[in-house]
C-alpha cells in the first residue's frame, strides 16, 4: 500500500507517458479484512493497522481498480 | 532527487524479500476471479493468486494477440491470457523474482500450455522490442514499484500502436491512511 497512488495520481501517470483513453472501469473496497488474508501483510503492519485506523476505516484501506487505455495509432 | 529514486533499490530489495518469504499461500485473490476462469488453472497455482483484480476479461484479448503480463507474479494471468489468444497467440510473463518465474513455468507447463514464456526481468526495463505486444495487462504490481512512470513507459514502449493496456491495481487516498502506515516498510509489499 506504500507505493500506491491515489486513483487521480494513477490516472495522470498514464496520460503523461502517452496512454489515451484512460478509463476507470470497475473500483472494488479493499478491506483490512481482506488484507489479512494475503501473507504479503505482515502481522506487524496489520496490528498497526489495527491500532491506528477507527473501525470505520477498516472496511476500505485501499481501492482495487480496473483501469483501461490505449496507445495512440 | 526524489524520494522514490533515493529508495528504489531498497523499496525494490523490500518487495522482493516479501515475496521471497511467502511460503504456501491459500489464494486470497482468488475472490477476483469468475469459477469458469479459476477451472482453467492448476490446482497448485490457485493458492498462488496474489493478485488485486480481474483484468484480462478487460483487456478483450483477441485469438492471435501478443500479451505482456507485467510483474506477472505466479503467472495466474497470463495463462488466462494464454486461453485466450490462443494457439496462434503468445503471451510473454516479466517478472524480477526467478523464484517466480520458475514457478510460473512449473504452472503453464501442469496445465500444458506452450503459448506462455516467463522471463526474469525487472518492469522498469522491459526485454522486449518497440512494439512487441498487442496488450499489457498486469494485476497488484504497479504499485509495488519505486519508478511507476517508468513502468507505463516501458509498457508503452513495448505496445504496438493501436495496442490496449488493461491493469488491476491498489489505489489509497493518503489523507485516509496514518503516515505511520504508509512508512511501515512493509507497507511496500503490503
Amino acid at each position: 500500500m506504500a507505493g500506491a497512488l491515489a486513483e487521480r495520481v494513477f490516472v495522470s501517470k498514464l496520460e503523461k507517458v502517452g496512454f489515451t483513453n484512460v478509463t476507470v472501469l470497475d473500483r472494488q473496497p479493499f478491506s483490512m479484512a481482506a488484507a489479512a488474508d494475503y501473507p504479503l501483510f505482515t502481522p506487524q503492519l496489520l496490528d498497526l493497522m489495527e491500532r491506528l485506523l477507527p473501525s470505520s476505516a477498516r472496511q476500505q484501506v485501499a481501492t482495487s481498480v480496473t483501469v483501461t487505455a490505449e496507445k495512440p495509432v | 532527487m526524489t524520494r522514490d529514486l533515493m529508495f528504489k533499490d531498497e523499496i525494490q530489495q523490500l518487495v522482493a524479500d516479501a515475496y521471497e518469504a511467502v511460503e504456501d499461500p491459500d489464494g486470497p485473490g482468488a475472490r477476483n476471479y469468475a469459477p469458469e476462469q479459476l477451472e482453467l488453472l492448476p490446482a497448485s497455482a490457485r493458492r498462488w493468486i496474489l493478485g488485486v483484480g480481474n483484468p484480462v476479461p478487460a483487456a478483450h484479448l483477441q485469438p492471435g494477440d501478443r500479451v505482456l503480463d507485467l510483474g506477472c507474479g505466479a503467472g495466474i494471468d497470463a495463462q488466462l491470457a494464454a486461453v485466450e489468444v490462443g494457439p496462434t497467440g503468445h503471451v510473454t510473463g516479466v517478472d524480477m523474482l526467478p523464484s517466480m518465474v520458475e514457478r510460473c513455468r512449473a504452472f503453464a507447463q501442469e496445465a500444458g500450455r506452450d503459448n506462455l514464456t516467463f522471463v526474469n526481468a525487472e518492469m522498469e526495463a522491459l526485454p522486449l522490442a518497440d512494439g512487441h505486444v498487442d496488450v499489457v495487462v498486469s494485476n497488484g504490481s504497479i504499485n509495488l514499484s519505486a519508478r511507476k512512470s517508468r513502468v507505463l513507459a516501458e509498457a508503452l514502449r513495448a505496445m504496438r500502436p493501436g495496442g490496449r493496456l488493461a491493469v488491476a491495481d491498489l489505489t489509497i487516498d493518503e489523507d485516509d491512511l496514518p503516515s505511520e502506515i504508509l512508512t511501515h516498510p512493509s507497507a511496500w509489499a503490503g
